[in-house]
């Protein structure tokens, strides 16, 4: 793959949905912690394209280019759940 | 039709880009529902993980969320943890060079 930084979450809008569901109004997150957030939550949605991929590719045998729907990402979103 | 948040609309944008990137990349072409879906999902996951990560601090002690809490999402699948082990390291690397 490039050897560029690959695209990841901005750690703002990570901090904000956070806020959203934390329980105490004291409850903060250190930068670096937001920071290994944003990776997690890359590697998360980087396996869910994968897994959808490998779904669509196999529904599909023998076309170039297959599409990813929404069924495919159905099929394989409870079990990753699971694994993170 | 559901009106979609200022929120879910900024994690929209880099998951659309993640899409195109790996799209490329897999030789796949993502819907634009797949790309919504995705975003449903990654936000859904992104309150699930700040949700156990405050119970995680709370249990310590603590009100502020740190990286050993973040290692803990990922403490039940070994290929995950090492990943996000390695990538803290990374993160205190660069932390040091300032």
């Amino acid at each position: 793959m490039d050897s560029e930084e690959p695209i990841t979450f901005d750690t703002k809008v990570l901090n904000n949905i956070f806020k959203t569901v934390w329980k105490k109004q004291k409850t903060k997150v250190r930068k670096d912690a937001l920071l290994l957030s944003a990776e997690y939550l890359r590697l998360f949605t980087d396996e869910a394209i994968s897994r959808a991929a490998i779904v669509a590719k196999k529904d599909n045998l023998g076309e170039t280019l297959p599409r990813l729907e929404v069924h495919h990402l159905e099929k394989i979103a409870p079990q990753l759940r699971r694994d993170f | 039709m559901s009106v979609i948040s200022p929120l879910k609309t900024e994690l929209w944008q880099r998951v659309y880009d993640i899409c195109q990137q790996e799209a490329d990349y897999l030789k796949v072409i993502p819907t634009h529902q797949f790309v919504s879906a995705l975003t449903d999902l990654v936000y859904k996951q992104a309150e699930t993980s700040a949700m156990n990560m405050e119970n995680f601090a709370n249990h310590a002690n603590r009100t502020t969320i740190l990286i050993e809490d973040v290692k803990l999402l990922t403490r039940r699948n070994e290929d995950l943890n090492e990943m996000i082990n390695n990538f803290a390291e990374h993160i205190n690397e660069k932390h040091d060079e300032h």
